[in-house]
């Protein structure tokens, strides 16, 4: 048989072979950018030091992923995105004055520990920045509730017409107000805190920046609405039963979402996708179960803020989540 | 609901353009195996003259089929030759040699359903769908039928030949349709077809217009809807159970270029010798549908057209999702071969898993991918099969829509063969 030259040299691969344009690294770089939302408003917020945070952080991130990626013998590539994100969230979600030094170590925590010692991106367990945040927590108790940096106000805004709104650019943080002041906010503090005029950690202060951030990731298929909207109804469903109880012990429902961590948890931890349920049912399990212990906590135990605690429990039942919620399979 | 995806369409391009014939080939190849089941055993010698439409290889035993030559000519060579999937089986070449006219059987007169049956036996036909099970077997169904579906959903993407087929030859496939629900024996006759072949519903309407017997079900437009329990799910409401097959539902699914074949073998007497497929992709100048000698080669048809070549080329058979990748031009068409596109491999890089969950959407079979890789990853197989690896039809939804590029469904084949 006569022996036939081959003209083309031709690519082959398993199907399909077409494949979506929505890949991990855009979700990541997507997710940086919408980060950089609140990111902005804590350095309006809180100043140069809030930027001096950020900076560090996600540089530290990246330095310390490339460390856990040659310990373990891998390959060192950063282009992912995940290590970045991961370091601007937990500068975002410490206090603006916290010591630099000590939110360097947190970040070795998230990345290191967090990360890599369970074996490295999309198999950690536990959200890492949060855990990071906890690790502070647990090693500077006072650090990360102290709250020294004012916050500057929004222009035109008179401190003289509101006391309470006053208190919560000066003194202690809305949230610790509330629980271990007995501090009332004013009408006005709806709005003024909403547009992040209030004392909070670095990136949770401005729920219009946060909710911006949410418009860019839901527009581009980067996060899972299902997660966030059981997680939002949950927490307004919840502290609302509370303040229709008892409307003077209790904030309305709208301003307790403007307070602390709700929105960014709700908008950028609760929509992790590694550290949460892959099943559709399984998602809403995971945002409800998180509201409510979110509520739980903070209106129940002896902390003022329940949204790190809440996620990362939440995160530890999420294989026994979708053990349980699997589809039904077709034809059975 | 079928869950699914929903994936831009590629079909604008040869959907309105004419079926175009071409001449007749130097040569075809024509593989003993082109269907499911035993291998058809070869009747001609080396250097034999054959005619056009002459039987060149029998069915050995129930599961097989005839085979028939596709041009006149002299038997060149009878060897083993590579498939465009890579199997290798013996093959009748024949170089074309004179008068083309086809060698037809009596029309059938008596039309009953054995006389169907046998016939499209004789004719050769196997499912043209990709399959390629024979069609004389699946009109012959172990258990009773009450419905017959005719899938012109033709889901994947590019692929437009039976849209071509049903608003050209509307009439021939509907009354083949009719030949085949008779076989089968069901009373009833369901038209499956997306939503977006505009065209072909309305040439549809026309034709099974006043009849009754013959109903046409409209659906949306999600890959894959083509699928057959898919399609026997949203028309009907029933699953298919699992590892079961349509007749456990009382239904049987037949393709738009089947039932054309088995028009023209009972009524015309027409062995299936030649198909039509859609030629597409982004590297044609022109996109088209042809119909086309089984056994011409990819190599000639490619080069009747015009085809912009780079290092990264890539030739399909069948859709962009549940097609495969040629490596050797020069492989023929079979009865099967419903599209060859050419295109341009784009790069995937893999990335582990995140968890995202997005395959778990999008799994049309309820199962959770996400489990099934890990499960893979550990080399636990049972435990993949335990997940329903099993009911995986590989139809790519979840590998198209991962944003990690994880090789999902190759992972779950290759799972298989562990088994």
């Amino acid at each position: 048989m006569e022996k036939k030259e081959k003209i083309t040299r031709l690519t082959v691969g398993p199907a399909p072979h077409l494949k979506s344009s929505l890949t991990i690294e855009k979700m990541m770089w997507w997710t940086a950018a919408a980060l950089l939302l609140p990111s902005a408003g804590g350095v309006y917020f809180f100043g140069m030091k809030a930027l001096l945070l950020i900076v560090s952080c996600s540089a530290a991130a990246l330095l310390f992923d490339a460390a856990g990626q040659y310990l373990r013998g891998l390959r060192v590539q950063l282009t992912d995105g995940s290590a970045a994100v991961t370091g601007i969230l937990v500068a975002l979600i410490l206090p603006p004055s916290f010591p630099v030094w000590a939110a360097v170590l947190g970040t070795a925590f998230s990345i290191l520990i967090v990360k890599h010692v369970f074996g490295g991106l999309g198999k950690n367990i536990f959200n890492p920045a949060l855990m990071g945040r906890a690790f502070l927590t647990a090693a500077f108790p006072v650090l990360i509730t102290t709250y020294s940096i004012n916050c500057r106000t929004l222009p035109g805004y008179d401190a003289k017409m509101s006391g309470a709104g006053t208190e919560a650019v000066t003194g202690a943080t809305p949230l610790s107000g509330i629980k271990f002041e007995n501090a009332v906010y004013s009408g006005d503090s709806h709005l003024n805190f909403f547009l992040g005029q209030k004392k909070g950690s670095t990136g949770e202060t401005s729920g219009i920046l946060i909710l911006a951030g949410f418009i860019i990731l839901l527009a581009n298929k980067v996060i899972d609405w299902r997660l966030s909207a059981s997680y939002f109804m949950a927490i307004f469903g919840f502290s609302g039963a509370l303040w229709l109880t008892d409307p003077v012990a209790n904030v309305d429902p709208f301003l307790y979402m403007t307070l602390g961590g709700i929105l960014l948890g709700g908008v950028f931890m609760v929509t992790d996708p590694v550290t949460t349920p892959v099943t559709g049912r399984g998602k809403w399990i995971f945002g409800i179960g998180a509201g409510i212990l979110t509520v739980v906590i903070r209106n129940f135990s002896g902390y003022p803020e329940g949204v790190m605690f809440s996620i990362i429990l939440m995160n530890s039942v999420t294989p026994l989540i979708n053990r349980m919620t699997r589809p039904r399979i077709y034809g059975t | 609901m079928l869950r699914g995806i929903k994936i831009h369409s590629y079909k604008e391009s040869t959907r309105h353009e004419k079926i175009e014939g071409l001449p007749f080939p130097e040569k075809v190849t024509l593989y003993a195996s082109q269907h499911i089941g035993a291998h058809s055993r070869i009747i001609v010698k080396k250097n034999e003259q054959v005619r056009r439409g002459q039987a060149v290889a029998q069915p050995q035993g129930r599961c097989s089929s005839y085979l028939h030559a596709s041009i006149g000519g002299k038997v060149q060579d009878i060897t083993v030759l590579p498939r465009p999937d890579g199997l290798v089986c013996e093959a009748v070449v024949i170089a074309r040699e004179g008068d083309q006219a086809i060698q037809l059987m009596e029309p059938v007169k008596d039309i009953t359903p054995e006389s169907i049956r046998s016939r499209v036996s004789e004719a050769g036909i196997v499912g043209m769908g990709g399959a390629g099970f024979p069609a004389s077997v699946k009109l012959d169904p172990p258990k009773p039928v009450q419905t017959a579906f005719l899938n012109a959903c033709e889901c994947e993407p590019y692929l437009t030949a039976d849209e071509r087929l049903l608003i050209e030859d509307a009439k021939k496939v509907v009354e083949g349709f009719r030949l085949v629900k008779k076989a089968v024996g069901a009373e009833k006759g369901i038209i499956g077809i997306e939503d977006d072949k505009k065209h072909a519903i309305g040439v549809l309407r026309q034709v099974t217009g006043s009849s009754g017997d013959i109903e046409l079900s409209v659906l949306p437009k999600v890959y894959p809807q083509g699928y057959e329990k898919m399609l026997i799910t949203a028309v009907t409401g029933k699953e298919v159970p699992s590892g079961g097959l349509p007749h456990d539902v009382g239904v049987s699914v037949h393709n738009v270029g089947t039932c054309l074949a088995v028009y023209e073998a009972v009524n015309e007497g027409k062995p299936l010798i030649e198909r039509v497929l859609t030629l597409a992709g982004p590297q044609l100048i022109d996109s088209v549908n042809i119909r086309v000698s089984i056994g011409t080669g990819i190599r000639e048809i490619i080069d009747y057209y015009q085809v912009i070549r780079t290092a990264s080329s890539r030739i399909l058979i069948g859709g962009p999702m549940m097609g495969f990748a040629v490596d050797d031009i020069d492989s023929a068409v079979m009865k099967t071969t419903s599209g060859i596109l050419v295109d341009n491999a784009g790069k995937t890089v893999e990335h582990p898993c995140s968890g995202c969950g997005k395959c778990v959407d999008v799994c049309p079979m309820g199962l959770v991918p996400q489990r099934l890789n890990r499960f893979y990853d550990g080399k636990d197989y049972a435990g993949m099969k335990s997940e329903g690896l099993l009911d995986c039809m590989e139809c790519g939804c979840c590998a198209y829509i991962c944003p990690c590029g994880v090789p999902l469904t190759y992972k779950f084949k290759a799972g298989k063969r562990k088994l």
